[in-house]
């Protein structure tokens, strides 16, 4: 805390940002951005993926040193660049609770246990002080209770009350998407709470790309976009439909995109009445060729839309066939064997091998096709890999290379690529740029493009409406686990998705 | 900690490109500092060597003769079996404890039904290996149907088994009408080798071949890397790690079944003293040949180095009970040596 200087300002707002820009190598995460967030208020923060939010939270939290000229004030003192400081408290979306322990437990995890004189934990101090914080901040949740019982609404007020727990000088409250996931129903309880935070005093960064929500909660309203400040001011100035342009910007065209053959009349993939897991009623149909993007809000559906039709997940109902045969429901081996691929959207998780090599994580899949009296023949495997690694430019161009030292773009590259390597008919993708740098993701959609080319029937998930205007045939819009519409040819432009954007947040 | 959990947060916008662009046109060429790890991949051969040179210097007349060195290997065979057999759930990711517990069987089994209920020995000998497969079916089941903790789950299946051989030999050595085969078969050679030398390294050539050569190993060592990547790349995970665990019920019986051909007994308690020598020696196994990775090789490199410093330390006048401590000693160096290296290799 070396650069405190205090600031003569007559009614000193919470937080105020001046010329703030962060820059990470070659790009700028954010450029000049302005900012004034006062005191008792529920200022929204909202942007789109890469916008700039996440950098300008972690600079507001000391994560991340902004570059030089930037000022950053918290309560009318300015900031130094590094380290935490007692006067912000940020909550982020993964909340850092322990679902096994109680809350009054998990609270003490922030704050420290109240001991007696041999170290031993006062029990009875701790609920004092927990049960108070709860209904200070009107959490009414027993501090009895096991957070892993809570509601996702009463867990992310759980972690609020916690952040805010012991800080006398509290200024700033971030919340960074704290109801990304979260019923109608159960926000309301919770933005109760978030409200009750200002009232306090402090000044509340709620960021969310949720605008529905933002209109509800907030008194001020931000968006970034690129980073860069696009509009500020009171929630009373801002409409939904003005909301959503600032945030998507504007004159993106479809534009240049090679024809490719397909037949509509006989769509390779066909899903009939699929439902589950929270979706419905989905019908879809793909034909050779075709690149069909599925798009909405996060948790409208979309992804479990994937993991159905691939058997990720057992479906409820519906059907999936290829090539008019119908696929045994919910076993990822039989929509392999009919010929479905499937790119999940966790590539730590669910998509790669971190202890095989390049080589074989490539080639697991067609695994007997590169053997010979069933041994396997490493030679070809090899000769493969470096093909595809060729082809889709995979760095660094060694199939031997353990897959976790290739960066995330690479990696994506190779899982897409080993499921061309097998032919797939219908290949899925699920979010396949996601934490993928620039140059990657436009070697991705080459290779969905290529794919598509050679005849496969491609299911894109994605939120980002520019490149799916590029890339897909046809749109799908998603909203609460039904499809809403569905845009094609002419009408695929990015007027008509906002329009139906738009729909879905007003509903 | 709110602040620090920022950390974890994934940054798909510039971070993350700037991250990749580092690595970017240089990456295209494979870095030359491989060759730091590829050595040590040879580090525990090596220490094999070392240890044979030094002990023939200290006890030329002794240590370097055929007869002690068949003495070493002939002691281990057991182990080397036993530790083959658990490697496989450790390649799916599983712990199997219940390895000792059918040992125990098998050695029982194969003495005690020729014994006590006049089975000849083959029949005695088929009906032991299927016994333990069987365990380990039961292992599987628990573990991959049920869904239990592996851990817990073979802890429990491996103290049945020792409370059942008890019960079945009344906690009694079986020593009275043990055909005259199987101690037989302990103690013949060929061309100098032992028999239960020789199942060894059939065993463990097989499955060096089935892991590293068949598609099937590979997925094994996949199951193991990813459940849920394993799931998506239309593996059965189940059948896949069931599998593992009746192929380490198998090998758990046949090393019983050795113990009591070497011994000529049918001991109901004996597994227990193998139980932790076995895991060291797959660990260690997993610091040479291909570091990181469970695999038959490194295993029975681990096993023999292990006999051989234990062997070469009694010769020179160190007491019996250098042998754990050696066993111990040596695994946490090896592993060490292994994450040193890997660090400074990057």
């Amino acid at each position: 805390m070396s650069a405190q200087v205090a600031r003569p300002v007559a009614v000193t707002p919470a937080a105020e940002v001046r010329r703030l820009s962060k820059t990470f190598g070659d790009s700028k995460a954010l450029s000049a951005v302005d900012l004034t967030i006062e005191r008792g208020s529920v200022h929204a923060l909202m942007g789109g993926n890469g916008s700039g939010k996440s950098t300008l939270i972690k600079c507001l939290a000391g994560y991340h040193a902004a570059d030089p000229g930037s000022e950053i004030y918290v309560g009318g003192v300015r900031r130094s660049n590094l380290g935490t400081i007692p006067s912000v408290a940020v909550v982020h979306q993964d909340l850092g609770l322990v679902d096994s322990l109680s809350v009054m437990e998990n609270m003490a995890l922030g704050g420290g246990f109240r001991t007696r004189r041999l170290g031993t934990i006062d029990w009875r101090k701790q609920r004092e002080v927990a049960t108070k914080q709860l209904s200070d901040y009107g959490v009414r949740v027993s501090p009895d209770a096991i957070v892993g019982t809570l509601s996702p609404a009463e867990k992310a007020s759980v972690a609020i009350a916690r952040a805010l727990l012991d800080r006398t000088a509290i200024e700033l409250l971030i919340l960074d998407e704290p109801t990304a996931s979260l019923p109608e129903e159960e926000r309301e309880s919770l933005l109760d709470v978030v409200r009750a935070v200002a009232d306090h005093g402090a000044g509340v960064l709620y960021v969310s790309h949720r605008i529905h929500e933002v209109l509800e909660i907030s008194t001020s309203v931000s968006v970034l976009r690129d980073g860069r400040l696009v509009s500020t001011g009171p929630r009373s100035e801002m409409t939904e439909s003005g909301l959503i342009e600032q945030m998507m910007g504007r004159g993106v065209t479809r534009s240049g995109r090679k024809a490719r053959p397909m037949d509509v009349a006989a769509p390779v993939l066909n899903v009939n009445g699929m439902a589950g897991h929270g979706v419905a009623g989905i019908d879809l149909s793909i034909a050779a060729g075709e690149i069909v993007a599925i798009t909405g809000l996060l948790g409208a559906g979309q992804n479990t839309v994937a993991r159905l039709v691939f058997g990720a997940e057992r479906p409820s109902a519906g059907t999936v066939s290829v090539d008019a045969r119908v696929v045994a429901p919910g076993s990822p081996a039989s929509a392999i064997k009919a010929g479905i691929g499937y790119v999940p959207p966790d590539r730590v998780r669910e998509s790669t091998f971190p202890g095989f090599s390049v080589r074989e994580n490539m080639t697991l899949l067609g695994l007997p096709g590169f053997s010979r009296a069933g041994r396997i023949v490493r030679k070809r495997e090899r000769q493969s890999a470096a093909e595809w690694m060729a082809a889709y430019d995979v760095r660094p161009r060694d199939p031997e290379k353990p897959m976790s030292e290739l960066s995330g773009g690479n990696q994506q590259k190779a899982v897409i690529a080993k499921w061309m390597e097998i032919d797939a008919k219908v290949l899925i993708l699920d979010e396949p740029t996601h934490g993928v740098d620039v140059a990657a993701r436009a070697e991705i959609y080459r290779m969905i493009q290529r794919a598509a080319e050679n005849g496969a029937a491609i299911l894109l998930v994605d939120t980002d409406i520019d490149e799916l205007i590029h890339i897909a045939d046809r749109v799908i819009v998603m909203s609460d686990g039904a499809v809403a519409g569905s845009l094609q040819g002419e009408s695929l432009t990015r007027t008509h998705l906002l329009a139906l954007t738009q729909g879905l947040t007003s509903s | 900690m709110t602040d620090n959990s920022l950390t974890s947060r994934n940054e798909s916008g510039p971070a993350a490109a700037t991250a990749t662009a580092t690595t970017g046109d240089s990456a295209l060429v494979a870095p030359a500092l491989g060759h730091r790890l590829r050595a040590a991949e040879f580090a525990l051969p090596a220490i094999l060597l070392i240890l044979v040179v030094v002990f023939s210097v200290a006890r030329p007349d002794v240590f370097p003769t055929a007869s002690n060195l068949r003495g070493i290997v002939l002691t281990q065979s057991v182990l080397a079996i036993l530790a083959l057999g658990a490697m496989f759930p450790l390649i799916v990711g599983d712990f199997d404890l219940s390895v000792a517990g059918n040992l125990g069987l098998g050695g029982i089994l194969v003495t005690g039904l020729p014994s006590m209920s006049n089975v000849p020995l083959i029949p005695a000998l088929i009906i032991a290996l299927v016994a333990c497969t069987l365990v380990g079916l039961v292992n599987g089941i628990l573990v991959h149907v049920l869904q239990l903790n592996a851990f817990i789950a073979t802890l429990a299946t491996g103290l049945i088994l020792g409370g059942l051989t008890n019960w079945y030999t009344q906690s009694q050595i079986i020593f009275e009408n043990i055909p005259e085969a199987l101690p037989l078969f302990g103690r013949a050679q060929l061309l100098g080798i032992p028999y239960p030398v020789i199942a060894v390294a059939v065993i463990a050539i097989a499955a060096w071949f089935f892991l590293e050569q068949t598609p099937a190993g590979r997925y094994f060592y996949a199951v193991g890397g990813s459940r849920e990547a394993a799931r998506l790349s239309g593996l059965n995970v189940r059948r896949l790690g069931i599998s593992a665990f009746m192929i380490s019920g198998l090998l758990a019986g046949a090393a019983g079944v050795l113990q009591a051909a070497v011994v000529g007994t049918g001991n109901p308690t004996v597994g227990a003293s193998f139980l932790l020598p076995a895991f060291a020696a797959v660990f260690l196994g997993a610091t040479t040949i291909k570091i990181g990775r469970f695999n038959a090789f490194g295993t029975m490199i681990a096993v023999v180095t292990i006999a051989v410093g234990v062997a070469g330390l009694q010769l020179v006048g160190l007491p019996f009970y250098i042998e754990p401590i050696f066993n111990g000693g040596v695994l946490i160096l090896g592993v060490l040596a292994i994450k040193f290296l890997r660090r400074s290799a990057r």
